[in-house]
């Protein structure tokens, strides 16, 4: 915990008062106190949807607020764009990083800031980076590209341009979603640092754990209102929880399948090589077996090629060597049609961009896999001639088992919202699945209520003798709901564990998704991935 | 002069509005904004560059007010739908044409084919005539020429040595990287970059109009709007390859007089043929090239909507 | 649950104002394709207002609307004009449209209409002693096969390396006018032209389209064109094809999830543009002109693209675009007697096209009225809201990553 109280005198850094923004018709935050000081890191606690980002959002300055005041230091602070918000002080590092991929490290460090040379060529930029770096203690190189780091290099990164400009306020919006446990250490580290300096963090996060560990204070949202501001020394994480949510949570059904003994196998993979869309190697010689009625989860950081193992065992990638099959049969080199026909769903990681067709309705988007499926489209076509009739009734049926609460199958997907479209596309991918489903990451953005909702439908799947491989780097979801785990690290599987071990398995799996046990050394490790 | 020389100083004069408005293009599309429309860009410099010669006997106020009516006519067909109202890219492009070729020749129904004196726009470059052989070839031209020549230059410097070049690179490749991470003003600068591909542009048509043809016709620029797209796309957003490639135009766009004062075999209508053909060829030849070297270096944000709403 | 919290702050948002029962906030909205239609629809009134009345201001003449609608739309001959104008629309229209249900610009319908027309013209030349419907069905044929040659250099380019089929398919259109004009000055001259008109020799008799004999004898051109958009308009609607094209123009990550064969839907839909367009060629030539000319399709096929924009995604649209595009520029012929040049319809033309994107994308959003304190919709708030600073969407394009993707150049067949 920290004991950042100690150096100097902790003073009302920000105060907000009766924050108030609506979108259109939905309230994102309902007149919201908040307070923080120097010396502390201060986390922002609510499940997705609650209105953290908003609400941080409002104080860089990217959103105006339709109500309420803000102090900064003790004078009226309304800032009107990021810029005068930086010039402030406040710097903020976003989900995303909000970093230029093309361009170097040390340009992406100056970008748009006043003080940086007006004229300066790479290598002069290069040296003043340089400086920048080693004065807080990082580990970056000037010249890299941006694009080519590893998440947590990134990351860095981002902090460092806000600390570049003078920041004391660094707010950090849910840093360590694509971070590994030791990663996830180290920026701590940072943070605790920084606030012995006399700044102030604040961490906006729906992880309770991490609340206990790093901050100093914490502010519950839910709906968009504050339910309180509490020490953490004075909090638990079940308290948390139910001030999060409102309520308490119920454990997961986790029923017994009915497979007998040796269930078979139906997503077999064998020396699978898969190449990226740079060309270069991102799966590499990996070999697994899915059963009947289990889920088989793998772990790993963004960028270990995950997301090309997902997209080869599913028809969506080519493969440049070894084998596929599913229920026995070899589909190596096939398309995704091939595969839907076999039987294998498929719940993608970019779901509104991949699984969806957004300016189509509803009743087109739910045929997509549908007209591959034997049987399927038997009922919906005739000859080459779509029976828009049957589609309709098709439709319903999805939306109506997928408990989505639009019943107009002429709805434009796009229109509506995102929890709908969610439901959507998992109830047409779990029929889609007759034999295996692969889900990667598929509760990613969603509340903890579809959450659970979501686990649910997998854990249903598994008893009904579904092969489910999950792919996430959400390591809750992981042990929550896999029999077993697998970790990949640079296109490798580099290890197994259990998932029952508790915490045993939490930090085994994250030092095999780090690559090596020590917690900088990874990010070295992470450079040095691709050839 | 011997042929040789005369084709040389023809085809110069020839890539110049090529390389004035591929120029322009290109640093728009450094911020993301591809313009389709370059066609009724120039054609309407063309016709005012035209039109303000005659009235006033001054080429160089010609040129100047070409210019910035070409940026006029980009801000208000392009910029303001495409940065200030969020609209996609591709349909003002298409207004930016339409628009451009109607309204140009309205304008310049009563002056076609009148023609225009453009000899004062010429100017020595400094020096140049202590070189013998040199001095007959490029001592003698209208400034466009040489500004045309040293732009890229000094973009190419902006763009990698200066603050505002690299924050310009990066409205194009992320421009919410750019305004939320970086602070940027991004729809500012976009509005600025769209005036000053309309001042290059309107300036290439003008120079085509006043000093290349010295006259207004509806065909003066027989597609070289789009040869321009295709230069920028063949330089690789690189500005020193858009002179490579203006100058190659240049020469193919001028086949058509070399064939007849050497009278050639071949019908003028194929050798007209050959820069349109040629386009299509460098854009092929340059893709296969790009397979093999991997990836696009196309701005990320290319032809993508930008809405800014604040 | 504020009773559990041992720091809460008391609550200190200050009070709304009490006059005030809401404000007014620009929202997004979701869109639907009545809403977007209407702004639309808007648009275009505007423009045409709009030069309705500048055309008023600048021409003075009294009753000149009277005078334009009189010297337009009430003459026999000119209905029939109307007619003859909008029936190449109809397909150059969706010469443009096929292709852009997939992401595909086809730019090139005015080449592949010169190039169906040349080839038809050819096989008259070459055969004319075919038989009436033969040599008419022979004709239509080679329109289609000289349009889809025309676009198959940019169709290939496109769809294996990339290349941008605006410029390509836009060259080309310049390499058929100078084809054309070295056949008509050379051996398809035609020896009795006046001037310095370039035109070629007449085609035989049994070219001529019959005339169909309803009122006024219009042409069985019209019915031919008419025909063909209906059968393209059920194929696109209801086939299999059809909805492979929609999800091919969805984007790639969709095509690719569903494993549609995307190569052979963008191969399929630029050839049937080309085709289309070719025949709207031969359909003008065997039907109006009986003469190869320059200026045989009077700008059909650029127009055409915007009759295709403004059209949207509809078949209606395509027949109600065509006609009103018709209309305008018989308006612009009859209004050149009053000083306006030809080609200023293209303003207008592209005024219809600028206010329809504005209308476009003015169409997500709404100004409304919000009460301060509306409670929260039933539907889920899982996803943040977004940023109201910057708002980067894609658009309906395939291509910027086509030719980056080693993957999937390899991994696609036709």
């Amino acid at each position: 915990m920290s004991d950042a109280m100690e150096s100097g005198s902790p003073a009302l850094k920000l105060q907000l008062r009766g924050m108030r923004k609506s979108f259109g018709t939905l309230q994102a935050l309902r007149g919201v106190d908040f307070d923080c000081r120097t010396h502390e890191v201060h986390a922002i606690l609510g499940e997705n949807g609650a209105g953290k980002s908003t609400l941080m959002n409002v104080v860089t300055g990217l959103i105006s607020p339709d109500a309420g005041a803000m102090t900064l230091d003790g004078q009226s602070y309304r800032p009107t764009s990021p810029k005068l918000a930086m010039d402030s002080g406040i710097g903020m590092v976003h989900q995303d990083y909000q970093l230029v991929g093309r361009l170097t490290v040390a340009e992406n460090l100056f970008l748009g800031w006043h003080g940086a040379p007006r004229v300066a060529n790479l290598a002069r930029l290069a040296r003043d980076a340089e400086t920048v770096i080693e004065r807080y203690g990082f580990r970056l190189q000037p010249r890299a590209v941006v694009q080519e780091l590893t998440v947590g290099e990134q990351q860095r990164v981002a902090i460092l341009r806000a600390l570049v400009r003078g920041a004391s306020i660094l707010i950090l919006d849910e840093p360590t979603a694509a971070l590994t446990p030791q990663e996830s250490d180290a920026l701590f580290q940072i943070m605790r640092k920084l606030v012995d300096d006399g700044k102030s963090v604040i961490f906006i996060t729906h992880k309770l754990r991490e609340v206990m560990e790093v901050s100093a204070r914490v502010t519950v949202l839910r709906g968009g209102s504050r339910v309180g501001s509490f020490p953490v020394s004075a909090c638990d994480e079940r308290m948390l929880a139910r001030e999060m949510l409102g309520r308490d949570v119920e454990p997961l059904r986790r029923d017994r399948g009915t497979q007998g003994e040796e269930p078979s196998v139906t997503l077999g993979v064998r020396e699978l090589s898969v190449r990226d869309d740079r060309g270069l190697l991102a799966v590499d010689t990996v070999t697994f077996d899915v059963r009947a009625g289990e889920i088989v989860g793998i772990a790993a950081v963004a960028g270990n090629g995950q997301r090309e193992l997902s997209e080869a065992v599913t028809g969506v990638r080519p493969i440049e060597a070894g084998r596929v099959e599913v229920s026995g049969e070899d589909l190596t080199g096939r398309d995704a049609a091939d595969f839907a026909r076999a039987g294998v769903g498929y719940i993608p990681e970019d779901r509104l961009g991949a699984g969806m067709m957004l300016r189509q309705s509803v009743a087109r988007n739910a045929i997509l896999k549908a007209l591959n499926d034997d049987q399927d489209r038997a009922r919906l076509t005739w000859r080459s001639w779509v029976r828009f009739g049957e589609v309709d009734r098709f439709a319903r049926e999805l939306l109506e088992r997928g408990q989505v609460s639009t019943l107009e199958p002429k709805t434009p997907v796009g229109n509506l919202s995102g929890g709908n479209i969610q439901r959507l596309l998992i109830a047409r991918e779990v029929h889609a699945a007759r034999v295996a489903l692969v889900a990667v990451h598929p509760t990613l953005g969603l509340d903890v209520g579809a959450t659970e909702r979501t686990w649910q439908t997998l854990l249903d799947a598994r008893v009904a003798g579904i092969a489910i491989l999950l792919i996430s780097e959400d390591l809750d979801e992981i042990l929550e709901l896999s029999d077993r785990v697998l970790v990949m690290h640079s296109g490798r599987v580099v290890g197994e564990v259990g998932a029952r071990d508790g915490a045993a398995s939490r930090e085994r799996l994250g030092m095999l998704m780090g690559g090596s046990a020590s917690l900088l050394a990874d990010a070295d490790a992470g450079v040095a991935v691709r050839p | 002069m011997n042929t040789f020389e005369l084709y040389f100083a023809a085809a110069l004069l020839a890539a110049t509005p090529l390389l004035l408005a591929a120029t322009g293009e290109m640093l728009g599309e450094t911020l993301g904004l591809l313009n389709v429309g370059i066609e009724g860009l120039m054609l309407m410099g063309a016709v005012v560059g035209v039109i303000v010669t005659l009235k006033t006997d001054s080429p160089e106020l010609g040129l100047l007010l070409g210019a910035l009516a070409g940026a006029a006519f980009l801000l208000v067909t392009y910029a303001v739908p495409v940065v200030l109202l969020g609209c996609e890219q591709v349909l003002p492009g298409f207004a930016v044409w339409f628009i451009g070729l109607g309204l140009s020749q309205q304008l310049g129904n009563a002056f076609e084919n009148t023609t225009v004196n453009s000899q004062s726009t010429i100017v020595g470059l400094p020096g140049i005539d202590r070189i013998p052989v040199v001095k007959e070839m490029i001592g003698h031209f209208p400034w466009p020429v040489y500004f045309a020549f040293v732009l890229p230059f000094v973009v190419a410097w902006m763009l990698s040595h200066t603050q505002h070049g690299r924050d310009l690179r990066a409205i194009g490749e992320n421009p919410i990287a750019a305004a939320a991470g970086a602070g940027i003003a991004v729809r500012a600068w976009r509005v600025f970059y769209v005036g000053v591909n309309g001042l290059l542009g309107g300036l290439a048509g003008a120079v085509l109009a006043v000093i290349s043809v010295g006259a207004w016709g509806p065909d003066v620029t027989a597609g070289r709007g789009f040869i321009a797209l295709a230069v920028v796309l063949f330089s690789g957003w690189r500005p020193l390859r858009l002179i490579v490639g203006a100058y190659i135009f240049g020469g193919l766009l001028i086949l058509v007089e070399l064939g007849g004062a050497l009278v050639w075999p071949v019908s003028s209508d194929f050798l007209g043929m050959v820069p349109y053909l040629g386009a299509v060829l460098i854009l092929i030849l340059w893709s296969l090239r790009g397979r093999r070297y991997g990836g696009s270096a196309a701005p990320s944000s290319l032809g993508l909507r930008v809405a800014q709403r604040r | 649950m504020s009773a559990t919290s041992l720091e809460a702050a008391p609550d200190q948002s200050t009070p709304p104002p009490a006059h005030s029962r809401g404000r007014w906030v620009w929202a997004k909205v979701p869109v639907s394709p009545a809403r977007s239609w209407t702004y639309r629809v808007i648009a275009i009134v505007l423009v045409l207002v709009g030069a309705g009345i500048y055309l008023g201001a600048s021409v003075h003449v009294p009753d000149l609307f009277g005078a334009i609608f009189a010297q337009t739309f009430t003459t026999a001959p000119n209905i029939e004009e109307l007619v003859v104008l909008a029936t190449p629309f109809f397909l150059t229209a969706l010469a443009v449209l096929i292709p852009l249900r997939v992401g595909l610009w086809n730019i090139g319908g005015e080449g592949q209409f010169f190039a169906g027309a040349w080839l038809a013209t050819g096989l008259a030349f070459w055969l004319p002693h075919l038989a009436g419907p033969v040599m008419i069905i022979g004709m239509l044929l080679a329109g289609a096969i000289g349009g889809a040659i025309w676009v198959t250099i940019p169709m290939l380019a496109k769809v294996f390396l990339n290349v941008n089929e605006i410029i390509s398919t836009l060259m080309l259109n310049l390499v058929i006018v100078l084809w054309v004009a070295y056949w008509l000055t050379g051996s398809w001259h035609y020896q009795a032209s006046t001037g310095g008109t370039l035109e070629s020799r007449l085609l035989p008799a049994q070219s001529h389209l019959p005339l169909v004999h309803l009122e006024g004898g219009l042409d069985s051109g019209l019915l031919i064109a008419v025909g063909i958009t209906a059968v393209v308009g059920v194929t696109l609607r209801y086939s299999a094809f059809g909805y492979r094209s929609l999800v091919v123009g969805a984007g790639r990550p969709v095509a690719k999830f569903t494993g549609v064969r995307t190569r052979r839907i963008l191969v399929t839909s630029f050839l049937l543009a080309g085709a289309l367009a070719g025949v709207a060629g031969v359909l003008q030539l065997a039907g109006n002109s009986y003469q190869l000319t320059p200026g045989l399709s009077n700008n059909t096929g650029y127009l055409g693209i915007a009759v295709a924009i403004l059209a949207g995604n509809s078949i209606l649209g395509l027949g109600v675009m065509s006609c009103l595009l018709a209309a305008i520029m018989l308006i612009g012929q009859t209004v050149q007697i009053y000083g306006v040049s030809s080609e200023a319809v293209f303003i207008v033309i592209g005024l219809l096209l600028l206010f329809n994107a504005i209308g476009e994308a003015l169409s997500q959003y709404q100004l409304i009225r919000r009460p301060r304190d509306a409670p929260l919709e039933p539907a889920d708030i899982n996803v943040e809201a977004p940023f109201d600073l910057l708002d980067v969407e894609t658009q309906l394009e395939i291509s910027p990553e086509l030719a980056d993707d080693a993957a999937f150049n390899r991994g696609a067949d036709l």
